[in-house]
């Protein structure tokens, strides 16, 4: 299962919510889609769970497009909205109940599916609780409960962490790693950057409705930033090291800890294997070589200006 | 078969399977919407409050009435009677009035937050949303009816009850209580800001409370006087054939207004607004040729009246109709998006004859004009035969023909062109500003809100200029000129009445010109716009060509290059 977002864009006016935006993810990864306010994630989201249509290109799931063919579409994703249920008078189950008859889920197989998507999500002890009454943590979960009750192979959900206590976070990341290792491919976006990092297998960010990174985290982490920090323990001698290594090219700052120096770099992946490379030429007795990843907010603030569309 | 087979698992042994197989199966049956509502119905404490509250004040004063002896204000009819009406008007009040209100707030709750968006992400038609919260309200009056009928049945027992009349009262009920539960999910489903749906919330209390307040006085009179059915069968008939046609179209105007923009959401309403009203017409005419020889049946004439005010009300029902639409199509969308053009019919033959029922901006323009055009058509067919038809209609009864302000021959067909050429300046000068503010800022004003601001912006300027000019004592024809512009023949043409007595001849002859000027200026970018757009409208190549190749390289992600 592969789904493809094709040169999608998105005009309201000379507002340009989403411009030319083109990915591709499938099963068994989740994709964070990350962006400050007003850089189109939501609208993109609705594109894609055919609740909007694109200004042009398309969004297709294994070739099929769900701008063309909406009703195919929604057979294959599942939507979990930024706003949490509000229905009124009507429990856990009679809520999954009834988007289970609306998915055309009929007898003992609803009866199954609904029963077994509960047991899934930890929503049993709650099935005959009011929505209404439920914490936000447990309205997500009924929100991610329903938008599974089809089986569907892609997930999009936006904002799903949004106002969650630190435990429904959690408990969220793990349903989500969950459906992942189970086949689903996954579309999540959030602010929490620092939680987001740490499900994802991929990000896709956005600014003023374009695309200004994408592909793999460990490759977008690895690629985005121009300093990188290296951490290198050696053999011994390290007061003569630290002038020997400042005076290599690239390096902008050493510092000394115990045995080991943290050395900033101007560069990437290039200038590393160039830094290591000099100190084994000097013969400085490299015992540990370590390049410090970024975090994705570090990323993220260094690819992003801060501009709304 | 064994009987461990015949036994359900987990269920009571003496029962065989297939009960509970059809059990499951009735259970499917029903519209999950109509599931969902009453089950929020039975939960929630609205339905039930007002369930025990209509009980316990029907039972105090049916008690009251029997126990003491009160009905005197109504001793003139009999205690069955008296009862029946005490409970009809009580069940007209919760039917008419608070039903409604409870299934339009629902709706309106609903609509305010994302839980209709999530409705539309599964295979639910809007048309099965719209009719499933019809019917859920519906089943909830029914309930009404049952919690009724043991009184009513006590009020057959202390005789007297006219049956007939009772039954006729109900199936009225019945009927009124479908078309106000539409209209309010109608009003609940207006895409209109909230102090707006506010107003619209307290006109549709005032139609309630006009429409219960008009169905308790018709229940009495229809007890109170000699009513007598096989004479005064008109105005049940009557109110059954409006409450039918406010039903259908309301049900069609809920459904585009639900349905999600990007869906060809306008071709139930369309084709509701073009044939329905002519469907209609065309039933009544060819039931009056049907009945016109039928002289020895009583109250005839009453009904013939009523055809004859229906067959001459056609012009003025396309006037609204055709308004409507240009309202509709200065706000519709101006361009079409995949889903509509998914749905183009391939013939090119089909593909014209559909045109002006899609969704669309350059649609909505051609069914304006036709719906125009037909309005003309019929104005000018009524002003020439309206009186023969009317003569033809009632001479075989004795009656004389109705002399109703609806008669086309009194209006005058130059007001009405007038007033469409009006409409249709002050509709295209909205469409443009329209196009122009949406390419400039990302959310504008509805096209018929500019039109009205347009229209309201104009009359107003020229009503104050007329109050300045008749205070510094300006000659009534410089006056009278200033309204060329104001949409005053469209009053004219909506009430029937001559607004604008001095100066007529003049008024008009300057306000044609001034329409001959400017809409042609409008007509010829929006003309060029069209033939632009009309060449857009065809269907995209066949679904297999959708289909990309497979790729070896699957689930790799990767980023567009060079397409920034």
């Amino acid at each position: 299962m592969q789904l493809e977002v094709v040169e999608l864009r998105r005009y309201f006016g000379n507002v340009k919510a989403v411009d030319n935006v083109s990915f591709t993810f499938g099963t068994h990864q989740i994709i964070g889609l990350v962006g400050p306010n007003g850089a189109g994630k939501t609208t993109m989201m609705r594109i894609i769970a055919t609740l909007d249509e694109p200004t042009a290109g398309d969004v297709r799931i294994d070739g099929v497009s769900v701008v063309q063919y909406p009703e195919q579409g929604r057979r294959l994703i599942g939507f979990v909205p930024d706003s949490l249920p509000s229905h009124r008078d009507i429990t856990v189950h009679e809520y999954l109940d009834f988007f289970a008859r609306a998915c055309g889920l009929r007898g003992q197989l609803r009866k199954r599916v609904v029963e077994g998507i509960e047991e899934f999500t930890n929503l049993t002890n709650l099935r005959e609780k009011s929505i209404h009454a439920l914490s936000k943590g447990m309205k997500q979960r009924v929100s991610v409960a329903r938008a599974l009750l089809h089986d569907p192979p892609v997930l999009v959900l936006d904002e799903p962490a949004a106002g969650l206590d630190p435990r429904a976070r959690i408990e969220l990341r793990e349903l989500l790693r969950t459906l992942c290792d189970r086949g689903k491919a996954i579309l999540v976006s959030s602010h929490i950057l620092s939680e987001l990092e740490q499900m994802i297998t991929g990000v896709v960010i956005l600014e003023r409705g374009k695309l200004v990174r994408a592909g793999h985290l460990q490759e977008v982490l690895r690629g985005s930033l121009t300093q990188r920090i290296v951490r290198i323990r050696l053999l011994d001698n390290l007061d003569g090291a630290v002038e020997k290594v400042m005076c290599l090219p690239h390096v902008e700052a050493v510092t000394r800890a115990d045995q080991t120096l943290r050395v900033k770099i101007q560069g990437g992946d290039a200038e590393c294997a160039s830094l290591l490379a000099e100190l084994i030429r000097l013969g400085l007795g490299v015992v540990e070589f370590h390049v410090e990843s970024a975090a994705l907010e570090q990323v993220f603030l260094a690819v992003t200006k801060g501009e709304v569309a | 078969m064994s009987t461990a087979e015949r036994v359900a698992p987990g269920q009571r042994g003496w029962l065989p399977r297939w009960i509970f197989r059809w059990g499951e199966r009735l259970a499917d049956w029903p519209n999950p919407i109509v599931v969902k509502e009453l089950r929020q119905a039975v939960r929630g404490w609205t339905a039930l409050a007002l369930f025990v509250l209509y009980l316990v004040v029907q039972l105090l004063v049916v008690g009251m009435m029997l126990m003491s002896s009160a009905g005197d204000l109504l001793s003139e009819r009999p205690m069955g009677n008296q009862v029946f009406l005490a409970v009809q008007i009580q069940l007209v009040v919760v039917i008419m009035g608070l039903l409604p209100i409870y299934a339009g707030v629902r709706l309106f709750l609903e609509r305010s937050d994302v839980n209709l968006d999530l409705m539309f992400i599964t295979p639910l038609r809007p048309v099965w949303i719209v009719l499933g919260k019809l019917l859920a309200a519906l089943v909830l009056g029914l309930l009404f009816f049952s919690v009724s009928a043991p009184v009513m049945t006590m009020a057959y027992f202390l005789r007297g009850l006219d049956l007939i009349k009772a039954a006729i009262l109900l199936g009225l009920d019945l009927v009124l209580m479908v078309a106000a539960v539409q209209v309010a999910l109608f009003v609940a489903a207006l895409p209109v800001p909230r102090p707006l749906a506010a107003i619209f919330g307290i006109l549709l209390l005032l139609g309630l409370f006009i429409s219960v307040m008009g169905m308790a006085i018709y229940s009495v009179s229809m007890f109170d006087s000699l009513w007598r059915p096989d004479e005064d069968w008109v105005t049940p008939v009557m109110i059954v054939l409006s409450a039918l046609f406010v039903t259908l179209f309301t049900f069609t105007a809920t459904h585009a207004l639900l349905s999600p923009p990007p869906s060809n959401r306008l071709l139930f309403f369309k084709l509701m607004l073009a044939f329905g009203p002519v469907t209609f017409w065309v039933l009544l005419v060819t039931i009056g040729w049907l009945v016109i020889d039928m002289s020895n049946v009583v109250g005839l004439s009453n009904f013939l009246y009523f055809l004859e005010f229906c067959v001459l009300g056609l012009p003025k029902t396309l006037t609204l109709i055709s308004w409507l639409a240009w309202a509709m199509a200065v706000s519709e969308r101006l361009q079409w998006g995949p889903r509509i053009l998914n749905q183009v019919p391939r013939p090119r033959w089909l593909r014209i004859l559909v045109f002006p029922f899609y969704t669309g901006a350059a649609n909505g323009l051609v069914f304006a004009l036709l719906l125009t055009a037909l309005r003309w058509l019929a104005f000018g067919t009524f002003t020439f035969v309206g009186d023969v038809f009317s003569h033809a209609l009632l001479h075989s009864v004795g009656g004389h023909p109705n002399r109703s302000s609806l008669r086309p021959s009194e209006l005058g067909l130059k007001t009405e062109v007038l007033a469409d050429l009006y409409l249709i300046t002050y509709s295209l000068m909205a469409f443009h500003l329209r196009r122009y503010l949406e390419q400039q800022r990302s959310k504008t004003l509805p096209g018929w809100v500019l039109l009205l601001v347009l229209l309201g912006l104009v009359s107003f300027v020229q009503v104050l200029f007329a109050i300045v000019g008749s205070l510094l004592e300006v000659r009534d024809e410089l006056i009278a000129l200033l309204f060329t512009l104001a949409p005053v023949p469209m009053l004219e043409s909506l009430v029937g009445v001559e607004l604008l007595s001095t100066n007529r001849d003049m008024v008009s002859a300057v306000s044609f010109v001034i329409l001959l000027v400017a809409l042609p200026l409008l007509a010829v970018p929006t003309l060029i716009w069209w033939l632009k757009q009309v060449r857009l409208f065809r269907p995209p190549p066949p679904k297999s060509a959708m289909l990309t190749e497979e790729r070896g390289e699957s689930l790799a992600m990767v980023q567009a290059e060079g397409k920034q």
